[in-house]
């Protein structure tokens, strides 16, 4: 489902070259559950990027579906992106001026999809992750803990294949956390999604099939 | 889409309406410069209604200094003006009062047929035409015929003749204005001899006015009010040794006048040069604010699809491609524009310009309400274009990174 080969990134600024990821082989079949590990700024998030296809690697080659990512062109990419990846984000990103229902429309938008389908997607995603009462509520009047759920519902409701998330329970208290690991897990099993995602939480992870661990930019063995 | 647009502008209250207002003031400013333009532009396009080439102007004055009327005769001008028909570069000479391009001007208004207008009159004799190169639509010139007529003979307009009667088709019909209050002179029975397509005695940069001749033929004897200039129509090419020759024989004809010649070429330089002033004035003005407009929009709306690179971000990164986003900042720039247009071409619409400025003419004023729509579409969706394509073009990680 996954491959990346070698990969390197790095960002380069004005003066400071930093290797935030480097020899990265990695693979991930189709319906696992892989969880992420490391210690702050060893480069998870943007091991996440490089999988979404929200950032290119600096060298390497990333296979998704068989085919190297670099070849495919924007409309490609997009469609994969939109149909194939559901992506949660660390800080959520939601839009502040659009309300919950219209935020987890987003991706649907994109879609051949009638205005209804689009509604009743958004809502059934919304009730799976207990905000069906919070539907015109603006991102700004929900806690973290909801604003992160929206995110989640964001992802799931496109229902794709592959779902991305960084940190998903990072804001939840240790409940609410269960409850959304709970739905990720559901998630893999019924449905089976592909799953990466990043914790901090060891008991989280120890729920998904495997661990990775990086450290510094680099796997770690383990 | 259309509906998530919609939502994102409602919500975005604020921003949006910053955003209207700026494009709302554009869109008055676009039009008061556009308007003036397409005016300019039009007065300019459209025919004179006589040629001005190869003719001559020739003032008259008693050397006296007393009034002319009293002291000229209507035999004195027409020795003058067989004199001068006596060269053989001459073509043709008539008087006119007051000539095209001269600064003075006379208005006549009333209530004719019912209808008030307020108009240009000028008195000529029966050769104008031919002095003139003026060609009549309908009817004729004045001529013997119109000698001891009961009522005035006159030549209008065509815009004269549809805005009191409707039609062109005025040849015969009786132009007496009403008496406007019992105490007032009854004002002399006038009637329509003949319709030109226009005439525009202040040059290309007149606006439309209705314009009227009424007949001051010297050789008719009825005559109220000697006319001072006489027009000559030389042959192509002749300079300032015909001057000098006409000037002395007119000398030689009547010695108690003064004469002073110019061709009506160099009137019409004058005349032009002066109405130009304003015109210039008012284009710089006219530059300037839509310099000041367009850098004013731009600066806005950069700044607007600039502040949204990290939705425009998202939107990549939920499956957007680049030019989904560009056509949706497009869009919704588009729909703004929409309503600010709609707003603007209420006010203009409900504003009567056409009566309080006068010489706008209705085909005039759609060309430039249409022109500042597009003008402004073309101006917003510029400089939201470019931001747009930026913010499109980035990774979607770095476009979510984006401060
Ligand atoms: N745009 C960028 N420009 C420069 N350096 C960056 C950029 N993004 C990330 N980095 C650097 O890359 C490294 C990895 O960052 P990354 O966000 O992947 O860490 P992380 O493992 O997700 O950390 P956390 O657990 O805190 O979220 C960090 O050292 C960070 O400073
Ligand atoms: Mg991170």
């Amino acid at each position: 489902m996954i491959r990346l080969a070698n990969v390197e990134k790095v960002y380069r600024t004005d003066r400071i070259e930093t290797v935030a990821l480097s020899q990265i082989d990695l693979t991930v079949a189709a319906g696992e559950f892989v969880a992420v590990m490391g210690p702050s700024g060893c480069g998870k998030s943007t091991l996440l990027n490089l999988i979404g296809l929200l950032d290119a690697p600096s060298s390497g080659t990333i296979e998704l579906a068989g085919k190297p990512v670099a070849s495919y062109r924007d409309r490609e990419v997009s469609r994969l992106r939109n149909q194939t990846i559901g992506f949660v984000f660390q800080t959520f990103h939601l839009i502040p001026d659009l309300r919950v229902l219209d935020n987890v429309e987003l991706p649907l938008l994109y879609r051949k999809m009638s205005g209804a389908e689009r509604r009743a997607r958004a809502t059934r995603a919304l009730e799976r992750v207990g905000l069906s009462s919070r539907l015109q509520h603006f991102p700004s009047q929900l806690s973290g803990g909801q604003q992160q759920r929206v995110a989640i519902a964001r992802a799931m409701a496109g229902e794709p294949r592959i779902l991305l998330a960084d940190e998903p329970t990072g804001n939840l208290d240790s409940q609410m956390g269960d409850e959304v690991m709970g739905l990720l897990e559901d998630l893999n099993q019924k449905e089976g999604t592909t799953i990466v995602m990043v914790t901090h939480d060891q008991r989280q992870a120890d729920k998904a099939h495997r661990t990775i661990r990086i450290f510094d930019g680099r796997q770690v063995a383990c | 889409m259309i509906l998530h647009l919609l939502r994102l502008v409602w919500h975005r209250k604020r921003q949006s309406a910053l955003l209207l207002a700026e494009l709302f003031a554009s869109f008055l400013v676009l039009f008061g410069v556009t308007l003036g333009s397409v005016v300019a532009a039009d007065n300019w396009r459209r025919p004179l209604g006589f040629e001005w080439e190869n003719a001559w102007f020739v003032q008259i004055r008693p050397s006296t200094g007393e009034r002319r009327d009293e002291v000229m005769a209507s035999a004195d001008l027409i020795a003058l003006r067989a004199a001068v028909r006596e060269f053989p570069e001459v073509q043709a000479a008539a008087f006119i009062d007051p000539a095209p391009f001269q600064q003075s001007q006379w208005m006549d208004a009333g209530r004719i047929a019912g209808r008030r207008v307020r108009f240009r009159i000028a008195s000529a004799d029966d050769g104008l035409p031919e002095a003139l190169g003026i060609k009549l639509l309908a009817g004729r010139w004045f001529s013997r015929e119109d000698d001891g007529a009961a009522a005035e003979p006159i030549v209008v307009t065509e815009s004269f003749a549809r805005h009191v009667f409707d039609t062109a088709d005025v040849v015969g019909r009786d132009a007496t204005a009403e008496q406007e209050g019992r105490d007032s002179a009854p004002p002399p029975a006038r009637r329509i001899v003949g319709v030109l397509a226009d005439y525009r005695q202040d040059g290309e940069l007149m606006g439309p006015e209705h314009y009227v001749f009424r007949r001051a033929e010297p050789a008719s004897g009825a005559i109220r009010r000697l006319p001072r200039v006489m027009l000559v129509r030389v042959a192509p090419d002749s300079g300032v040794a015909l001057e000098e020759r006409l000037l002395r024989r007119l000398e030689r004809e009547r010695p108690g006048y003064t004469f002073q010649i110019e061709p009506l070429s160099q009137m019409r330089s004058t005349r032009n040069s002066i109405s130009l002033v304003p015109l210039a004035t008012g284009g710089v003005i006219g530059l300037f604010l839509l310099v000041m407009v367009a850098l004013g929009l731009s600066g806005v709306l950069w700044q607007n699809v600039t502040q949204r690179t990290r939705e425009i971000g998202l939107r990549r990164a939920h499956g957007a491609a680049a030019a989904d986003v560009f056509r949706q900042v497009l869009a919704e720039v588009a729909l703004l524009v929409t309503i600010a247009v709609l707003a603007g071409v209420a006010l203009v619409v409900q504003v009567p310009l056409m009566d309080i400025v006068s010489g706008i003419r209705p085909e005039v004023f759609a060309r430039s309400l249409a022109l500042s729509v597009l003008g402004l579409y073309g101006l917003a969706l510029a400089a939201a274009a470019y931001p747009a394509r930026l913010a499109a073009s980035l990774e979607p990680a770095e476009a979510l990174r984006y401060e």
